[in-house]
């Protein structure tokens, strides 16, 4: 059920084209955001300064 | 895993559930045995209420129900608080964060870290395969929640994080620095264009003050070419010369008619004297007589001092003349001519007697004076004698008594003639005097009205002072002419010398070309226009040099402020090893950047996203209109995925629709299932044409393999679902719990059964256990 949900999310984000969302949305279990090392390392890995649209 | 239940109300719950993998729980009704699965369902937030009514009773009879469930290593409790459960109507659930309290090890932990570690399902026996359309939805909503949960948790945390950043890094002063920096640059480039515009003015003004200066040399050359002027000078001259001629004779002019105008004030003047003269000779003549007649004829005084006008005057003397008039004819009557003539003859013989007097006086006494005869008689008489004779004559006429009473009376009457005569003479004094009063007061009028022309020619006078004026004002305008013309000359004389130090005019038009194609036809209008442009061009001049002044300072001032916050943002980026600023500046932003794209445009759409997702579930589970969301595709392939995946299982497929090949797939939309039959014909069925048992079977395995897998400990009651089952299903249907604890995807099973036996018939252990809770426990081996 998890796995139908994600593969739904992941439909969901490419319909709306949002490609960097997709990445994001890969790595969102495995996230936390417990630390701020841990925000930062993920924001300078996976956000690109273009997906400013 | 043990479970215990303390419950307060009048809701009960059995006391506890064995620890045991596989469970038969058999009892009486009545005794909780459904309340203790609903209970604990319930605590993971995954109760459904049938209606509302069935969460006010529950509300309302429960107090509270404390569920301890203990596995070796974990101590999990849940505490129901009905107290301060809020009911959300449209999912017929509680709000998760009103449900109670929940402790992991006696430590308190939220409803997402339990549902972390226990995953409750209870299949009740009234629930079958369209029911679990509902109930899939619900997880799938569920899980859909989760991540809304989540990525509410992410956006909160990456606000935080953002906030704690921008304070660590100062990216205010960054930002400060920037806005600065951009300020400076465009203080800066305005600087430029301001300069460029001050020079450009400055040009233009030279050219225009250039232009001026040649217009008006041009000018001035017109305005006062030597010849010209040196003729108008002469002309000049020539009218002052008229002009003053012309003044000099109006001077003269003037003096005659004022000398004019002098006599006749002289003669003024004496008429004044002579008035003044007049009436008090007047007056002193008007006072004596006055006085003589108050005297003389004190009666009659008031009334001729009371005629002031002629015509009283003359019918008062007209009324004493009348009056004489009368005593003289009673005279004439009353004395005859004999009277009279005795009268006349002593009046004649008297007139005698005075000349002998006369004579006598003279020495003429002696002088014979009679010496002849008369009658004979020679008559010798001398002066003397004569004289003698004479008065004797009178004194014997006079003596006479007829004489005497005609002469009293003849004295009497001339008396009082001569008393009328005297008032007649005076009336005629009177009358002169008041004649004279009268004109001497029209004299008077005239002359202290100034009205003196009227006594020598007015029209003259009057023509006099009119000259008098007329020449004042013709000297006054002549004057000013003069002093004008005078003026004019001192100018035309200073003109004349003005081109005297000019360029010739030929040079001038030679610099002027290089200004002009064609050469202004009017310099005085080209001048002014270029005055007009050089005005404005001064005052743009001064406003730029103001502008530049002030960005100067500007610039000075944002300078000094750069530096500062340079040095400020150089200290904070060497405390995060960045020793190059743009290094740590281009960091700084673009991390914040970042972090505000995560938030605003990664993941609030995708919250908003998975929200419209979840509104299709909800509609899907309360069969609205689900065409019409966005995602409809999307949702209908994973419940296609979702049934392809739980029925198409042989293991599964052979027991529940075994009379087909496969499944095709499952239509959401319209809530069928197509199979693919054994000679691979395709039939559609609709949900509800299956029967009770096989819906019921279909649902209750679907439903074991729905538990959530992710949870810790996978709990499942099954509350008299098998009871449409036939032998053959349950059998398989027990086969299948087996083999889901065994492959550890389910930790606990409990199957919930009424007791059919009676007590008596049970082993003595499940015996003394029932007798004791109204329920026994198997536990299956697995």
């Amino acid at each position: 059920m998890e796995k139908l949900i994600k593969e739904l999310m992941q439909k969901v984000v490419e319909k709306e084209k949002k490609t960097n969302l997709f990445k994001i949305y890969q790595n969102l279990d495995s996230l936390n955001f417990e630390s701020n090392e841990e925000i930062k390392t993920f924001i300078e890995n996976y956000i690109d300064i273009d997906d400013d649209k | 895993m043990e479970i215990d239940f303390t419950t307060k109300g009048e809701l009960i719950t059995i006391p506890y559930i064995k620890n045991g993998k596989l469970i038969k729980l058999i009892g009486k009704n009545g005794v909780g045995k459904s309340m203790a699965a609903i209970f604990l369902e319930l605590s993971c937030g995954n109760h459904h209420f049938k209606n509302e009514e069935q969460y006010k009773e529950i509300k309302t009879r429960l107090k509270e129900c404390n569920i301890k469930l203990n596995s070796n290593t974990d101590k999990i409790e849940v505490t129901i608080t009905p107290g301060t459960w809020i009911y959300n109507k449209d999912e017929f659930k509680l709000e998760e964060n009103s449900i109670g309290f929940f402790k992991l090890n006696n430590k308190r932990i939220d409803i997402n870290q339990l549902r972390d570690l226990l995953s409750i399902k209870v299949i009740r026996g009234n629930e079958n395969l369209e029911t679990q359309i509902e109930l899939i939805t619900d997880i799938f909503m569920e899980i859909i929640d989760k991540y809304l949960i989540k990525n509410a948790d992410y956006i909160e945390k990456l606000k935080v994080y953002q906030k704690a950043f921008s304070k660590s890094v100062n990216l205010n002063l960054i930002y400060k620095y920037r806005e600065k920096q951009e300020g400076f640059a465009e203080l800066a480039k305005i600087k430029i264009e301001n300069q460029t515009k001050y020079d450009e003015v400055l040009e233009k003004l030279e050219i225009a003050k250039k232009k001026i200066e040649l217009s008006e040399k041009i000018i001035m050359w017109n305005e006062n070419d030597p010849i010209t002027i040196k003729k108008e000078i002469e002309g000049v001259e020539f009218d002052i010369q008229n002009y003053e001629t012309k003044y000099d004779e109006n001077v003269a002019e003037l003096q005659k008619t004022e000398e004019k105008l002098k006599d006749i004030e002289k003669t003024k003047k004496k008429q004044i004297q002579e008035y003044i003269e007049k009436k008090n000779k007047l007056v002193k003549s008007k006072n004596s007589l006055i006085k003589r007649i108050r005297q003389n004829f004190p009666e009659e005084a008031k009334e001729i001092m009371n005629a002031k006008s002629l015509n009283l005057i003359e019918e008062i003397e007209n009324k004493k003349k009348e009056h004489l008039e009368i005593i003289q004819k009673y005279y004439d009557e009353e004395f005859g001519s004999k009277a009279k003539f005795i009268i006349t003859l002593i009046d004649k013989i008297k007139i005698i007697q005075g000349i002998l007097d006369e004579c006598i006086a003279d020495g003429l006494e002696d002088q014979i004076i009679i010496d002849d005869f008369y009658n004979d008689v020679l008559l010798k008489v001398s002066v003397k004698q004569l004289k003698i004779l004479i008065d004797n004559t009178i004194l014997s006429l006079e003596s006479k008594p007829e004489h005497i009473s005609l002469k009293e009376k003849l004295e009497e009457l001339n008396k009082d003639v001569k008393r009328k005569s005297t008032l007649l003479n005076f009336m005629s004094d009177w009358k002169k005097i008041i004649k004279k009063d009268i004109d001497l007061n029209k004299a008077k009028t005239n002359i202290t009205d100034n009205t003196l022309d009227q006594f020598i020619e007015p029209e003259k006078i009057k023509q006099y002072f009119d000259e008098q004026d007329s020449l004042i004002n013709d000297n006054s305008q002549i004057k000013m002419k003069l002093n004008d013309f005078i003026l004019r000359l001192e100018k035309l004389n200073e003109r004349y010398h003005l081109t005297e130090n000019l360029k010739p005019k030929e040079e001038i038009f030679n610099s002027l070309n290089k200004y002009y194609k064609t050469l202004p036809v009017n310099f005085e209008e080209e001048r002014d226009k270029l005055l007009e442009i050089k005005t404005k061009l001064e005052k743009s001049r001064d406003g730029i040099e103001y502008n530049l002044g002030n960005l100067k300072s500007r610039i000075k001032m944002l300078e000094g402020e750069i530096t500062d916050i340079k040095s400020e943002i150089i200290k904070i980026a060497k405390k995060f090893d960045y020793s190059k600023l743009n290094n740590w500046e281009n960091f700084v932003l673009n991390h914040s950047k970042k972090v505000q794209i995560l938030i605003n445009n990664l993941l609030i759409p995708f919250s908003d996203y998975i929200f419209i997702a979840k509104n299709a579930f909800y509609d899907i589970k309360e069969r609205k209109s689900i065409r019409k969301n966005k995602y409809i595709e999307l949702i209908s392939e994973i419940y296609n995925q979702f049934f392809l995946d739980t029925y198409n299982k042989p293991s599964f497929f052979n027991y529940v629709f075994k009379d087909y090949e496969s499944i095709k797939d499952f239509d959401i939309i319209n809530n069928k299932i197509n199979f693919i039959k054994k000679d691979k014909t395709i039939d559609s069925r609709s949900l509800s044409d299956f029967s009770s048992g096989e819906k019921a079977y279909a649902f209750i395995r679907a439903m074991i393999s729905l538990i959530n897998k992710n949870a810790k400990y996978k709990i499942l009651f099954i509350d008299e679902a098998n009871a449409l089952l036939d032998y053959i299903r349950a059998g398989d249907l027990e086969n299948l719990q087996l083999e889901m604890i065994k492959n550890g995807e389910l930790d606990k099973i409990i199957n919930i059964f009424p007791i059919h036996e009676k007590p008596d018939q049970l082993s003595e252990e499940f015996r003394i256990e029932f007798n004791k809770y109204g329920y026994y426990q198997e536990i299956i081996k697995v």
